[in-house]
């Protein structure tokens, strides 16, 4: 188990450093010409409220004590005890640590606080306790990183304890990180004011307690869903003005809207489903995952959502043969991009497949900002080839062009094993094709 | 002649080295009682600390309290078999309840900046502790008082601080 207590130290903290103490004519030294990182030792060893105190001492004392913040961070690790009850003792001496630490803290100023062990129901008070001592230690940012007990079968995780929250703690918080947990919301709960970050991860919730919350977060910044269940269509709109980065991943969501002015980083993982984000949005940067694609119906949806984008990564677990029209129509869709990057996945049938519509169906169309193109999981598939002689003709300000047969995605042992012996074969083909086409002045890699 | 001094030893206690202060008094200590210091410590593995060290930063009188304290704590980090050498943990108590207890302000300052500049941990918190529990339980008027600090705030500030922290002023 890891108890880490990180007391943070300014880095402008030379003060006494090459100046003589003893200089002549020098006034006698005072306390606040200590540098900072000292007088955050000497506050951090008072009560919070005296340390608050101390803001009314003068000019120079006003901030010190906000700045002395310090971070409270717990981990432990049960994952040897298969034993219930082993498992059950390890998280109560685990809780026992703890507490034994907590004491020593009572009534500090605590910036952050993070708890991090599989969950046993043996901890279901303490981590409520937790949660009281974070509170009344005016906590900002705030994870309970909790695992299930074996990955075979979850069984029941805890409640968040809203009903420990009290209006100044709420708005108090600036960043939550929540794992394994249940995340249900009071029907008259309005939303973390402060909060620039949520971070949830295996929390079940309701999408639309979810979506009433997220309305109340103005100051929102980065939101990632990681396997919660959604669902349901994911809805996120105008209140959330602020929002940068989103991810959303294996939610089981039947369709992402998203109409917030400043999304610039976008990240799906999922089915695919119809993805709509506003038009007007600054997204550069999006990472796509589909899992099982089937993409003719929903394609539309999707490329009405990122005109402005500018770097592209796809992943495409199954490779199917209509993989190049879709690349090229995404294309067509996002004039300004600048960088793609296409994981191919799929077993060893497409290795040198002959199959699958040719060049006549995709359009000719310049892209015009395309600078960098980057493939893996090159295989010599036809479909493959003339996706990647259509971006050489007609991507005019092509400056980089890889070809990787190292497959990123998921490849299974025998694949693996015939691949090896295989993508030299395909590297030659490739590079063979792709030098008749090829400007001289784009850089060709193919490995 | 430091040269010379500095490969001396004396018994069990490994290298002397020679610690110079500002105003050019000079202290002879063992590596392991200097070592304390994260400071030295790293001038030892680094090979520096040959020709004696120079500390422009630490005046005589502070350097004698700091020498002082790691001759007395040298035994903490011995096995700890070795009673002979390590002092009992009442008597180091007392040590340091002495040593910091009748100095004046500014001189205990000195000695956190010291313990601060040599980077030797336990010393500088035992002596942020020390005005730690100065400043405990005064009112600001008193911390004030005891720490001659200069109230700069014009009484609508101060009230305007005192009413953004209410919760810490409600007894």
């Amino acid at each position: 188990m890891a108890i880490h207590i990180q007391q943070k130290r300014s880095t402008a903290s030379g003060r006494c450093h090459g100046k003589p103490i003893s200089e002549k004519g020098r006034p006698s030294v005072k306390l606040e010409d200590l540098p900072e990182d000292v007088l955050c030792i000497i506050v951090s060893k008072l009560p919070l409220k005296e340390v608050s105190r101390t803001s009314v001492l003068s000019s120079s004392w006003r901030y010190i004590w906000s700045i002395c913040r310090s971070k409270l961070s717990f981990s432990g690790f049960c994952g040897f005890y298969d034993d219930p009850h082993e498992r059950e003792q390890y998280s109560q001496k685990f809780a026992e640590k703890v507490n034994a630490v907590l004491r020593k803290y009572d009534g500090k100023l605590i910036e952050e606080f993070d708890v991090k062990i599989e969950f046993d129901a043996v901890l279901s008070d303490h981590l409520n306790n937790w949660l009281t001592f974070a509170m009344l230690s005016r906590t900002k940012n705030l994870a309970f990183d909790l695992e299930p007990a074996t990955s075979y079968s979850w069984g029941d995780c805890h409640t968040f304890p809203f009903h420990l929250l009290d209006r100044e703690s709420i708005s108090r918080l600036q960043r939550i990180q929540l794992s394994f947990l249940s995340f249900k919301p009071p029907p008259d709960f309005r939303g973390f004011p402060n909060l620039r970050k949520l971070d949830l991860n295996l929390v079940h919730l309701n999408r639309e307690d979810l979506e009433v919350m997220l309305h109340g977060c103005h100051n929102l910044e980065w939101l990632s869903l990681v396997r919660c269940y959604l669902n349901g269509k994911l809805e996120l709109c105008n209140p959330l003005s602020r929002l940068a980065h989103l991810a959303v991943i294996q939610c089981g969501a039947t369709m992402v809207e998203i109409h917030v002015p400043k999304l610039a980083n976008f990240k799906y993982h999922g089915d695919f489903v119809s993805i709509a984000i506003n038009p007007t949005s600054k997204l550069e940067n999006a990472y796509i995952w589909f899992f099982k694609a089937t993409f003719e119906d929903a394609l539309s949806a999707l490329l009405n959502g990122i005109p402005s984008i500018q770097n592209l990564t796809l992943h495409i677990y199954w490779l199917r043969i209509e993989v190049p029209n879709v690349v090229s129509s995404l294309m067509r869709a996002a004039p300004f991009l600048q960088k793609l990057e296409v994981h191919f996945g799929g077993n060893d049938k497409i290795w040198f497949a002959d199959q699958g519509p040719g060049m006549p169906q995709l359009t000719r169309c310049e892209y015009s900002c395309l600078k960098n193109v980057h493939i893996t999981g090159y295989k010599g598939a036809r479909c493959q080839i003339e996706f990647l002689l259509h971006i050489v003709e007609n991507a005019p300000t092509l400056e980089a062009l890889t070809v990787d047969t190292t497959q990123v995605l998921y490849e299974d042992y025998y694949g693996a094993r015939i691949g090896s012996k295989f993508s030299e074969c395909v590297a030659v083909v490739a590079r063979d094709f792709l030098r008749r086409k090829l400007p001289t002045k784009v850089k060709l890699h193919v490995m | 002649m430091a040269a010379a001094a500095a490969e001396a030893t004396i018994d069990g206690g490994g290298k002397m080295i020679i610690l110079i202060s500002a105003d050019g008094k000079r202290f002879e200590v063992t590596e392991a009682v200097a070592s304390q210091s994260q400071l030295i410590s790293n001038m030892i593995e680094d090979d520096c600390t040959e020709n004696g060290v120079r500390l422009p930063n630490v005046d005589g009188d502070i350097l004698t309290m700091v020498v002082d304290y790691c001759n007395m704590h040298a035994g903490d980090a011995a096995a700890d078999g070795d009673t002979t050498k390590a002092s009992s943990t009442e008597e180091l108590k007392k040590f340091d309840a002495e040593l910091v207890q009748a100095l004046e302000n500014p001189v205990l300052f000195k000695l956190i900046l010291a313990a601060n500049f040599l980077n030797i941990k336990s010393l500088l918190d035992m002596t942020c502790q020390r005005v730690a529990d100065m400043m405990s339980g005064k009112t600001p008027e008193q911390m004030r008082e005891t720490f001659s600090i200069e109230n700069d705030f014009t009484p609508e500030e101060e009230a305007a601080i005192r009413q953004e922290n209410a919760w810490a002023f409600d007894d």
